[in-house]
């Protein structure tokens, strides 16, 4: 009698847990000025120069509606491979109505010094810098007229978290209405990705084509990350 | 009834014991609380028991096909009679027959280490690997690589599965075996430690090196495990490869130049010394600290600024004092070389018998 009553209330509360989060699906549409990605294309940046790219991955983690954790699923941080154009990442929220969303382009630094990791932060991924541990958090690969020829090769990888070095850049998006996530819908929200606006006022290639370790050079580029993205109004 | 009880008791301690005693016999491996010794800090990683993970991890550092053409192994560059250093090596080879930059250090309780290399650029025991696996001057290969060679030979996925439970070959497992026979590499039975457990007793000259290694040394080379893990400018300057060590990683200009203080547990076999090298035999060391030292650094320690004297006789007391820090149950142990050697060993110490 007494283990069908321990059963009952265990079914009772994991009904109670699943009943309090409803899916959602966070969407990234990468482009550049509304130009799809493929590695073969060539853009134009605001300077003029012809700009094409290689790779464009980075990390996503601590992501939160208003003040409302999105948990992800199965893993405290989603690698999204941007050239792949639109990527979602499935997550669970508290039902209800939300106007903001945060969260940040890189990973914890409780989870970069813990030793070797499996899922998203499998150094598999080619997201971690072997030779001086640690993970980028922002990798972006291609040829920019800009750069030094012949190459003309430019290499960002973004990351750090020793101290002095925090690579780690907050992305806050504000919805112009707030948007109600409930269980009778499909809940996606969209965000539009758009590189073009990596090069804003100046040109970041130009004043130093590859950053390849953490540091002040990575971290100075932290806004032009955060400004790549804006939380797009479905209609 | 009470007889049949007993009768049974003592036949189950028979068997467990049974059990234990082969387990130790078929391992050389010893219950953790016998790891190391009880007056030691404790170890900031755990150190597994698991004999299957520690076979596996062994397995994995004394094989070449970590390494993109199959001829560099982790044991390649770190030798065990050299207490894993790399003996008569300033530079190690990697391959196309290329250097690496900096001295392969002696590998000796390194789970007591939380930051590894000379510069301390690697953070965890786990990761370590990564770093000479995909050099392109040591392995030169990559982690998909090695894992694909690993799931395609004929003997890997079985190890996987007694060590792991499946035959799955992953990042994170390969390497957790490997940092469980890393991890294993404790070295705690030198004439020294005999002598601090009691059992043994300085010799007069190795009495008087005693008294001047902790006068002279102790402050970095902090006993038990004969470092202070700490990183610091020991004078050794500039090199013809301008290394600057510590700041590479923090970008600090105060850590310019410094390096990993070393374990001295060993060291009258780990040399050539310091992080390239420059010195092949212990009594350079000596020198460098009493002479030889760049003091012009803006770096440099503070307890270095002022000269070490050392007589001649002082310096060989000091030495002879070193001396008793080789472990040579550590640098032979049977355990630690590969299972092939193992079984060559037995098959010869067969035939003698």
């Amino acid at each position: 009698m007494k283990m069908w009553a321990v059963i009952g209330l265990m079914l009772a509360f994991f009904t109670a847990i699943s009943q309090v989060r409803v899916p959602v699906n966070i969407c990234f549409q990468h482009n550049f000025e509304g130009k799809e990605m493929h590695a073969d294309s060539v853009y134009l940046n605001r300077f003029g120069d012809r700009i094409s790219i290689r790779q464009w991955k980075y990390y996503i983690g601590s992501l939160m509606l208003d003040n409302e954790p999105i948990l992800l699923n199965g893993d405290k941080y989603a690698l999204i491979n941007a050239m792949e154009g639109k990527v979602c990442v499935l997550g669970a929220i508290t039902p209800g109505n939300y106007g903001q969303l945060r969260f940040r382009i890189g990973i914890d630094a409780s989870d970069q010094s813990s030793g070797v990791r499996s899922g998203s932060l499998d150094p598999l991924n080619n997201m971690y810098w072997t030779w001086n541990s640690g993970y980028i958090a922002f990798k972006l690969e291609g040829e920019n007229s800009s750069a030094p020829p012949p190459l003309h090769r430019f290499e960002h990888h973004l990351g750090g978290y020793r101290e002095g070095q925090v690579f780690q850049p907050m992305v806050v998006l504000n919805h112009a209405q707030a948007i109600a996530l409930n269980a009778d819908h499909n809940n996606e929200i969209l965000i539009d990705v758009d590189l073009h606006h990596y090069w804003e006022s100046t040109d970041p290639i130009r004043s130093k084509s590859v950053i390849m370790q953490p540091g002040p050079a990575a971290m100075a580029q932290s806004e032009a990350v955060v400004r790549l993205f804006e939380w797009i109004v479905m209609p | 009834m009470k007889k049949s009880l007993t009768i049974l008791s003592i036949s189950l301690l028979i068997l467990l014991a049974g059990c234990a005693l082969e387990w130790s016999r078929s391992t050389g491996l010893k219950k953790r609380e016998s790891l190391y010794p009880k007056t030691w800090p404790s170890s900031i990683y755990a150190i597994s028991t698991d004999t299957t993970g520690f076979a596996l991890g062994k397995k994995l550092f004394y094989d070449g096909m970590l390494s993109a053409d199959g001829s560099i192994s982790c044991a390649s560059c770190h030798q065990s009679f050299a207490a894993f250093a790399h003996p008569e090596h300033d530079f190690s080879h990697g391959i196309n027959d290329q250097f690496s930059k900096r001295n392969a250090p002696a590998l000796i309780n390194l789970a007591w280490m939380k930051e590894m290399h000379w510069d301390g650029a690697i953070n965890h025991l786990e990761v370590q690997p990564l770093a000479p696996i995909t050099d392109p001057k040591e392995m030169g290969e990559s982690i998909a690589n090695v894992l694909h060679k690993l799931q395609a030979d004929s003997q890997y996925p079985e190890q996987f599965k007694r060590a792991f439970g499946d035959t799955a070959i992953t990042t994170e497992r390969m390497l957790k075996a490997l940092a469980q026979f890393t991890s294993r590499l404790i070295s705690h039975q030198s004439k020294y430690d005999r002598i601090k457990a009691g059992k043994d007793s300085f010799l007069p000259h190795e009495a008087r090196g005693y008294q001047l290694f902790k006068e002279h040394c102790n402050h970095c080379h902090r006993e038990p495990l004969f470092t202070d893990h700490t990183f610091r400018n020991n004078g050794a300057g500039n090199n013809r490869l301008h290394d600057v060590g510590r700041v590479g990683i923090t970008l600090n200009p105060n850590d310019s130049f410094r390096f990993k203080v070393p374990t001295l547990r060993n060291v009258q076999v780990t040399g050539p010394y310091f992080h390239d090298g420059r010195y092949t035999a212990l009594s350079n060391v000596i020198d460098h600290y009493t002479t030889r030292i760049n003091r012009e650094d803006s770096t440099i320690d503070s307890i270095l600024k002022q000269p070490i004297a050392l007589s001649k006789t002082q310096k060989k007391e000091l030495l002879y004092f070193l001396y008793t820090l080789t472990d040579s149950t550590f640098l032979f142990n049977p355990v630690f070389l590969p299972d092939t050697y193992q079984q060559q060993s037995h098959q010869h110490s067969s035939i003698g018998n």
